[in-house]
């Protein structure tokens, strides 16, 4: 299929072409990273215009079953909404299961929904580069509610809040340990918490909770200097709050719009995609380069039995491939 | 070849993983064989898609499609398995999706093989969980449909 196919399939929306698109960013081979890379650029112009965010939570918080109301709801209000979440791949087998749907069931239904799940395929700051891609391509093809959902372990965050609009945490109550919980380097990053499952005899260890998060956020420097992070509570079976949410995800676009900061944020994260593409083409040329590729097996069993030390071995490595750098790496 | 070979193979023509969603159609309250299928393929290897309960093909079909698998697995409920599968083929036709393939498996009659195969089957398993053997006749059909190529030997449009 021609480059120009998937731009036009994109822009009309045709879903088995996006989904075709997604697959060629995430794809390893370079021909494969090539062609996407001119549809993204392509599309660049017609994107940027969706609500972008990111959405976190430890393991068992509901994330899943949060996105489904949250993303129902903003569909029956008229929005088009696109999930992209990433699944941890096993680092055994390399292989991964993918079951968000199973929990998005009504959702992955709506016709105004797209929900792709993607394997994180070991390499976390990877599947961030190519999330900010897909995100381009959704928007492109019309979604103006773009929700990424992140594995919720403290590494990923950091990214995907690099690359949205807006970053909610959902946290829950009456776990005993809600400060320790959570890393502060994520709350950090919040730009609302929610503290999920607020419904039946759990109503009031939320409200406990939400005092409890407010008074540690009041520690923290906020990020924004307009926007102090609200805590706020949730249910995604009774539907508590959840339009409060998208109220206050709204309120903050309208606040950082008018300040200026909401561009600025934006163009920050332009550069922080650009240098995390030059780290990755860096990690890339390395493994690449055929005299550290020749060298790294032995220089490798010799750190593994203790006959090199580590700092030696990964000078020995550098300078192998700064001496090996030609011009052929600029092709890889 | 070992199937960890064979799959690290696949990754470098394809550049990703196997891609296979197990599909829970027709009525069942609960499905615990294919949860174990599901598992069983991601510690071979692949990258596994879990759907929803009481799917219906066409519901099966687009979510195969928006999640870019090469192969649709299901274990048919009794006596329904003709049925699914033409209703299934029909709907990826119906939306290009034809370089998509079907695998299924359950208690599925010899008699009715030919014409499972002929309506657009390209595997039944004969054990669940999975064997060896049947992992490999797999890893064939993914080397066939998704090798290198995103559209395998089907047709663009």
């Amino acid at each position: 299929m021609e480059t120009q196919e998937y731009i036009d399939g994109v822009l009309a929306n045709n879903r088995r072409i996006v989904a075709k698109t997604i697959t060629l960013i995430e794809s390893s081979l370079p021909a494969h990273q090539e062609t996407a890379k001119a549809i993204v650029d392509a599309l660049l112009p017609q994107a940027g215009k969706a609500v972008r965010i990111g959405i976190t939570g430890v393991p068992g918080v509901g994330k899943s079953t949060y996105i489904e109301s949250f993303g129902l709801q903003l569909v029956e209000q008229g929005h088009r909404v696109a999930v992209l979440a990433v699944d941890p791949s096993s680092s055994k087998s390399g292989g991964s299961i993918m079951g968000d749907k199973t929990r998005m069931e009504k959702l992955s239904l709506a016709q105004q929904a797209f929900i792709r799940p993607s394997p994180s395929g070991g390499t976390l700051g990877g599947v961030a580069r190519r999330t900010r891609e897909t995100m381009i391509v959704c928007e492109a093809a019309g979604f103006d509610v773009i929700i990424v959902e992140t594995v919720g372990v403290g590494q990923s965050e950091t990214t995907v809040a690099s690359m949205v609009d807006f970053f909610l945490v959902l946290m829950l109550a009456g776990a005993g340990d809600e400060l320790q919980g959570i890393k502060k380097g994520v709350l950090e990053l919040a730009d609302a918490i929610a503290i999920n499952k607020a419904d039946g005899n759990n109503i009031e260890h939320a409200r406990r909770a939400k005092i409890e998060y407010e008074s540690a956020l009041s520690l923290l420097t906020p990020s924004s200097k307009i926007w102090p992070p609200p805590v706020l509570t949730c249910s995604a079976v009774t539907m508590d709050g959840i339009e409060d949410i998208w109220q206050t995800i709204l309120d903050h676009k309208e606040k950082l719009e008018i300040s200026g900061e909401l561009m600025e944020k934006r163009s920050k994260q332009s550069l922080d995609w650009m240098w995390a593409l030059v780290e990755e083409g860096l990690i890339d040329r390395f493994y690449k380069n055929p005299g550290v590729e020749k060298s790294l097996p032995n220089i490798v069993k010799s750190v593994e039995t203790g006959k090199t030390g580590p700092t030696i071995a990964a000078h020995k490595l550098l300078y192998l491939h700064d001496l090996c750098f030609s011009e052929s790496d600029y092709k890889g | 070849m070992l199937i960890d070979q064979r799959i690290e193979q696949f990754v470098k023509r394809a550049g990703r993983r196997p891609r296979i969603l197990v599909s829970s159609m027709g009525k069942k309250r609960h499905d615990q064989n294919t949860r174990l299928l599901a598992t069983i393929f991601a510690e071979t290897g692949f990258d596994v898609d879990i759907s929803p309960l009481h799917q219906t093909p066409r519901r099966t079909a687009r979510m195969a499609i928006e999640n870019d698998v090469h192969i649709i697995c299901f274990l048919s409920p009794v006596n329904k398995h003709n049925e699914l599968v033409t209703e299934l083929a029909k709907a990826l036709k119906a939306e290009n999706a034809e370089n998509i393939r079907i695998v299924i498996g359950g208690a599925i009659p010899r008699s009715d093989y030919k014409f499972l195969y002929g309506a657009g089957v390209d595997l039944i398993l004969n054990s669940v969980p999975a064997d060896k053997g049947e992992i490999n006749k797999l890893i064939n059909l993914f080397e066939k449909y998704g090798n290198g190529n995103l559209y395998g030997n089907s047709r663009i449009h």
